[in-house]
């Protein structure tokens, strides 16, 4: 199948009225979700997961997911612009100048090319994806177990060193994944691991309840110590169309930010947190006027905020070609892509074309919803953040609750639930990101097969993962790629003291 | 957070250092050929072991927070820690609703839940309290019974 007729086969499965309606209902849950700061879209996933038990079609479970996922996106510019309170944190930098914005009476204008800019860099990378996708889906054929084992940890690795969070607390929480993963019966040996002679962990911890508790839970414990209100919105928002002058000023940031986004949200860790911030640097650096920046600069709302949806965008390319899921949001896609019996990776796109198109083609006829949702209703969308946390924290409490016990049927998930929660309770409170621990929760079985595997292909031998040309260059990839990181973080605490050294009197 | 830091740290190598523990008595290593169930489990043990280590170094020399001043600390301590009046309730309150749930049944887990969190956490009216638990019990029956056709306990107390 060329991708032609597979983006016209993928239109006609997300073109049927139950699909449209779920890309709908993903939209505007995103949008909402983006709105509301605290939960963001990996914990709002997490918290759907159970719904794709009783969602039939893989397909229409993945448009749910993947709507939520770049709705969330939009959504997030919203309160950032109104009430310099970032919905989700790829939104942090729109606050800098969105707020701006918004007290000199330009809302309007900043939310408007928000709005425009993450559609447009929203289905430049759709397209980017359509015809990229199958270019590396038919090369990741070629990889045998060294290569899978070598992609997978290689990709936790990005994961954990492109997070811009601490480097071991990243590894703690790799390994901490991998150990959760191991729980329960070894498929090889027919070992019980760690089970301790609870006879409901024989089967090991269910993904669904770890991400609800890490995310979701966790999350409602942390606000259970602040002081949360409902903010009143009280800023005019006005004409969301922009001017010609925003246009113009406007036009080759949301470009940059399109490219900027596109290529490190394909990057496993890269994700639309980096892709906003490393846009804004940008738009500052090559700005004619770098001093407006800070003080309602519009390329300083425009370029982030496309940037963060082109990458929402891309995250999905490793993750249906190499099975690579590069953030904690698309590792909940992955997760219920498994739950409903579907392996990502390169096979998908022969195995299972209605899924990889239908969710490709979901993406354009999403981007134009929530263009559609946002232009007009972002005065709606501000309103609310003034829903209580009163109500949104126990409603939120029986929903994980009911839903991690609804799953299995067993009691012991409400208990793994409460215990998770804590987990990321604590998490929040050291500042540690739980990102890496979810990832490596997924990839945890596939790393230990595809090691397995190769150790028994090559007699024992660990040298098979750096003598095979694929694997060898992954893993050099990424010693170049750590190596730069390093070599820029001692220059840049270098040029820190040269330059304190030189102001001392 | 230097001193949570620190017990975190210690955590993780304790934790290391048992994980490593089973996987080689318990699990067993297997042969390089053939790696046997507690072949990746012990080498993740260690790492943590030597992750943990680097953990407690780095928080050990990382400069320490200035106390601060004896007279300002009462002013700004709160009457009640939230940690102690909504933390620790919150989740006694969710362990206790997976206690009752199977025994007293969905509907009326539900509802002693909700009611126990608005009175005893949020400190809400009686009116409101019961406007909130009915309609968010009856919101989530209609969601997860009918939408999502999951199977809700009645309740063993009942049978």
């Amino acid at each position: 199948m060329d991708i032609f007729s597979g983006l016209l086969n993928g239109f006609s499965i997300a073109l049927t009225p139950m699909n449209v309606l779920f890309a709908f209902i993903g939209a505007v849950l995103g949008t909402a979700i983006g709105v509301l700061p605290g939960l963001g879209p990996a914990a709002t996933i997490a918290l759907l997961l159970p719904a794709t038990y009783a969602i039939e079609s893989p397909v229409t479970a993945i448009i749910l997911m993947a709507g939520i996922f770049y709705g969330s996106m939009y959504g997030g510019s919203t309160t950032s612009i109104l009430l310099n309170l970032p919905g989700e944190a790829a939104s942090v930098v729109t606050c800098i100048d969105g707020y701006k914005m918004a007290q000199q009476g330009r809302a309007g204008a900043a939310l408007g090319i928000a709005a425009i800019g993450s559609f447009v860099a929203g289905t430049v990378g759709v397209i980017g994806m359509t015809f990229f996708a199958p270019v590396i889906a038919t090369f990741a054929l070629s990889f045998g177990p060294p290569e899978k084992f070598s992609l997978a940890v290689v990709g936790l690795l990005l994961a954990v060193t492109l997070s811009g969070a601490s480097i071991v607390k990243g590894l703690i929480m790799m390994a901490t994944g991998l150990l959760l993963a191991d729980v329960g019966l070894d498929p090889i040996s027919g070992k019980t691991r760690f089970a301790f002679g609870v006879t409901e962990l024989n089967s090991g911890f269910d993904f669904v309840t770890l991400a609800m508790g890490v995310f979701g839970l966790g999350e409602i414990f942390y606000g259970l110590e602040q002081t949360m209100k409902g903010e009143l919105v009280t800023t005019k928002v006005g004409q969301v169309w922009p001017t010609m002058k925003d246009w113009v000023a406007s036009r080759w940031a949301i470009l940059r930010g399109t490219l900027v986004g596109f290529f490190i949200g394909v990057i496993p860790g890269g994700g639309a947190v980096i892709s906003s911030l490393v846009s804004y640097a940008v738009e500052k650096r090559v700005a004619k006027d770098p001093s407006q920046f800070g003080h309602g600069a519009i390329q300083g709302v425009a370029g982030p905020e496309s940037a963060n949806n082109a990458a929402s965008s891309s995250s999905f390319i490793p993750l249906l070609t190499l099975g690579i899921p590069g953030n904690a949001s698309i590792a909940m896609i992955f997760a219920a892509l498994l739950i409903k019996g579907v392996t990502p990776g390169p096979f998908l796109i022969q195995e299972h074309p209605e899924i990889f198109w239908g969710v490709i083609a979901s993406m354009y006829i999403g981007n134009v919803m929530l263009l559609v949702l946002n232009l007009p209703l972002v005065g709606l969308w501000a309103q609310l953040v003034r829903v209580p946390f009163a109500i949104m924290a126990p409603v939120i409490i029986l929903f994980t609750a009911i839903g991690s016990y609804s799953i299995q049927g067993q009691v012991f998930d409400i208990y793994s639930l409460v215990g998770f929660g804590l987990f990321g309770y604590a998490l929040r409170k050291l500042k540690i990101e739980a990102g890496p621990l979810v990832l490596a929760f997924v990839l945890g079985p596939m790393v230990e097969a595809a090691m397995r595997q190769s150790l028994l292909m090559s007699g024992g031998d660990f040298t098979v993962f750096v003598t095979r040309p694929i694997s060898a260059t992954l893993i050099a990839l990424f010693v170049t790629l750590a190596l730069g990181q390093a070599g820029v973080a001692l220059w840049k605490s270098r040029r820190a003291t040269a330059s304190s050294n030189s102001n001392r009197p | 957070m230097g001193r949570a830091e620190r017990v975190a740290a210690a955590v993780v190598i304790g934790g290391g250092l048992a994980v490593a523990w089973h996987a080689y008595a318990h699990l067993k290593l297997g042969m390089m050929i053939s790696p046997g169930a507690g072949f990746l489990p012990f080498w993740v043990g260690v790492a943590l072991v030597i992750l943990g280590t680097i953990w407690l170094g780095m928080s050990l020399m990382a400069p320490q927070p200035q106390a601060a001043a004896p007279a300002e600390a009462p002013a700004e301590r709160p009457a009640g820690h939230p940690a102690l009046t909504r933390l620790v309730p919150g989740v006694l309150l969710v362990i206790a609703y997976g206690w009752i749930f199977e025994r007293a049944g969905f509907f009326l887990a539900t509802a002693l839940f909700m009611i126990a969190w608005q009175k005893g956490i949020e400190r809400e009216g009686w009116v409101k309290s019961l406007v909130v638990t009915i309609v968010c019990a009856g919101a989530m029956y209609l969601l997860f019974s009918f939408l999502l056709k999951g199977v809700l306990p009645r309740g063993t107390w009942f049978d």
